[in-house]
């Protein structure tokens, strides 16, 4: 391009950009619009953004409860009443432990609990349990029991709730082996949630690296990226997933299997993330402002992470959010089909391969809990992620 | 628009060779073979085979060879409709997938169906009654739709079925109609197992397709030429149906080309959970009992019924969408 035409389309940016902070500074409209407007026009893009996000309400809440199931996984040690891998063979299959509120005179009292015994029904040979209404333990807070370390670093023994006496409260019922179902669907949401985080920022990485290349470099690095893109819209993910799983030998460690899973999982996402970046900075490339940094001999990668990509980052981080959802069913679905990771693990997917069998859950349903809480999350993460992208989208001002 | 097919047509090759590659690739590093699994077997039955059999047995079946006469070699048998052994099964791999596509393409085609049947009128009626309570209730079923993985329903409907009627979803007919002859009774029972799969392949592209389509048509019904149209008095119904509607339709036909990939994902979970012989339990099972062969010939399969997928949505958006055809020929 000519240096004639350079110096005349900053020219114009420089001016238009001048002439904007004035009508901003001095208010374009009559002076009643006052302070709300000054505010407005000072605001940075993500004070806009986290203003247009609070008026999404179903969003907000999401994203209220996804802290707070992120909280529970951090603290899971101290919320779970029992230790993941402490089994209660004697009481195996045992149904969530029903927690009174009134002693059998009827009158109101604190939360108890009773003490349950295993029955074995001649006819069919199965097992049930019943209530022995003689002693009531009441449920207690801050009680102590397996110690663990906080956070990994304060040794403690005490946890939420509990019973004195060792009486157990199993909220959420025991599995096929005696492992309490809501102690291991704490603990599996650290497995089930930060799988996805770790997920996320590869295919950020990846997505932004290689999709900035090939928005900005174009030619042959573009064309490349457009038709490994094409490819593995070709193949159907979950069995690509499948096939992948074969790759890793069973033999490998926990920590290695979930590791390499989880740059299969981000395998899937940052081609779609990369072709985003892509078109955004093949149409923002073209305006003015990068054509002035360009002018005032800006090196490519500053260019690009310091003048384009804040351009649509709000973006990025929505569709990123959108993206979790998947990641976080992938590892269900495949640890569920018993290809991803498997016991002594323990995730959500693992827990719910144990009803594959139909004929388990028509006996103990309560081994589908895990299930409710997978459904839930992947909805506030949807809720969440589609309030970000309605806050994010500049055509809605 | 000939030309435009044309090209359409010319870009399966490559994409095709490439799939098959990497297709290749991942049979070539995933654990185990053919010799080495028919070996195993045999030792297992008693039989012994010494080293320099099991050597002899990798030459006849030219595993001993380079990677890229393998891949030759793969590619040629195939077109020729080899598509080799299967070492779990002992049979042919393509009498295996003969017996499972049926399923597969069945369940998948009336799932597009069932979704296009659902999403267009929900779709447009979201659209058209834009934050009233009911566009609020639909969105939040869509978005159940959106992000419930398929097998977490198959579990709950199953448990339903098994707690409410005694009914066992499983397999794709009750075991004592297998080798009766065709009567009412068995195609009943054949119906009543279809139902639960046939009903979440539908479901798996209902909640986007719905998404798309009340989005769509919101951006159209926004545009001048709606407002044109009613300022001359044109009637609701009929403004809504000739053009808005039409515009918004162009997700619909490309859905083939998304939404196929993503019932074939659930395809894999179904077949685990409700007991289907579709391709994906073979699959399941190819991986689990590591048959890297088996596996990726269904890979493979999957991805030729997308590309073919595709292919057909690009030709039907051509046919149906003058831009498409002639934006391709202009200079852009």
């Amino acid at each position: 391009m000519s240096a004639n035409r350079v110096l005349a389309s900053s020219r114009t940016f420089l001016s238009t950009w001048i002439e904007r902070l004035r009508a901003g500074r001095k208010g374009a409209g009559p002076e009643t619009e006052g302070d709300r407007d000054e505010e407005f026009y000072y605001a940075s893009q993500w004070d806009l953004m986290w203003w247009r996000f609070r008026q999404h309400k179903f969003a907000l809440v999401s994203a209220a409860l996804l802290i707070v199931l992120y909280l529970v996984a951090i603290f899971a040690e101290f919320i779970m009443p029992y230790g993941a891998w402490d089994r209660v063979s004697e009481a195996a299959q045992a149904p969530p432990t029903r927690i009174h509120f009134r002693s059998p005179d009827g009158a109101l009292r604190r939360p108890f609990v009773y003490r349950v015994a295993r029955k074995v029904d001649r006819a069919t040979y199965r097992w049930s349990y019943v209530e022995s209404e003689d002693k009531a333990y009441p449920i207690r807070f801050f009680t102590r029991g397996r110690p663990y370390k906080l956070l990994g670093l304060i040794s403690t023994d005490r946890h939420l709730f509990g019973t004195d006496g060792g009486v157990g409260v199993w909220l959420f019922g025991l599995d096929l082996l005696g492992y309490d179902i809501f102690s291991r669907t704490v603990f599996g949401a650290r497995i089930s949630l930060f799988i996805s985080l770790v997920g996320v920022i590869l295919t950020f990485f990846f997505g932004i690296l290689i999709g900035g290349i090939a928005g900005y470099a174009g030619g042959l690095v573009d064309w490349g990226l457009e038709r490994v893109g094409e490819l593995l819209r070709t193949i159907p993910t979950l069995p690509l997933l499948v096939m992948l799983s074969g790759v890793i030998p069973k033999s490998w460690p926990i920590v290695q299997t979930y590791f390499v899973m989880t740059i299969i999982l981000s395998f899937v996402g940052w081609v779609g993330l990369a072709r985003v970046v892509r078109g955004r900075l093949l149409s923002m490339r073209e305006e003015d402002f990068a054509l002035a940094a360009q002018v005032t001999g800006c090196s490519n990668l500053r260019i690009i992470f310091r003048h384009l990509l804040p351009g649509f980052m709000s973006h990025l981080i929505a569709s990123l959010t959108l993206s979790i959802p998947a990641m976080i069913l992938g590892e269900t679905s495949l640890s569920y089909l018993g290809l991803g990771l498997y016991r002594p693990a323990v995730s959500w997917g693992v827990m719910l391969a144990d009803t594959r069998d139909i004929q388990a859950i028509a006996h103990l349903p309560w081994m589908l809990i895990p299930a409710v809480w997978v459904l839930v999350t992947v909805l506030l993460f949807n809720f969440f992620g589609d309030g970000l992208r309605d806050a994010a989208d500049p055509h809605r001002m | 628009m000939l030309r435009y097919l044309a090209r359409r047509f010319v870009i399966v090759i490559p994409t095709a060779l490439a799939v098959s590659f990497i297709v290749f690739v991942l049979m070539e590093l995933s654990p185990g073979n053919y010799v080495q699994r028919r070996v195993e077997n045999l030792r297992a039955q008693g039989v012994k085979v010494s080293q320099e059999e099991a050597d002899r047995l990798m030459a006849e079946w030219g595993l001993d060879q380079p990677f890229y006469i393998r891949y030759w070699r793969w590619l040629r048998n195939m077109s020729r409709g080899n598509l080799g052994q299967s070492a779990v099964y002992g049979r042919s791999n393509l009498d295996l997938l003969k017996e499972a596509m049926p399923i597969s393409v069945t369940i998948a085609v009336v799932g597009i169906l069932i979704s296009w049947a659902v999403a267009i009128p929900v779709g447009i009626y979201s659209a058209t009654h834009q934050y009233s309570v009911n566009d609020y209730l639909l969105t939040l079923l869509s978005f159940f739709g959106l992000g419930t993985p398929v097998f977490l329903i198959a579990l709950l409907l199953a448990w339903f079925s098994v707690t409410r009627f005694g009914f066992a979803p499983i397999g794709i007919i009750a075991p004592e109609y297998a080798n009766q002859p065709w009567s009412w009774a068995k195609a009943l029972n054949l119906l009543g197992h279809l139902a639960l799969p046939l009903f979440l392949a539908g479901l798996t592209g209902t909640g986007g397709l719905v998404r798309t389509m009340r989005n769509n048509l919101l951006d159209q019904l926004r545009q001048p030429y709606v407002t044109t149209a009613r300022a001359k008095g044109l009637l609701e119904k009929r403004l809504l149906l000739k053009y808005p509607v039409r515009m918004a339709m162009n997700p619909f036909i490309s859905a083939l080309a998304f939404v196929l990939p993503a019932i074939f994902s659930g395809d894999v979970v179904l077949a685990a959970t409700l007991g289907l012989p579709t391709v994906g339990s073979y699959m399941y099972t190819a991986v689990a009992q590591e048959d890297p062969y088996l596996a990726g010939t269904l890979l493979l399969f999957y991805a030729v019924v997308v590309m073919t997928g595709t292919l057909i949505s690009d030709v039907m958006l051509a046919v149906v969408d003058p831009r498409i055809r002639l934006g391709e020929g202009g200079s852009r």
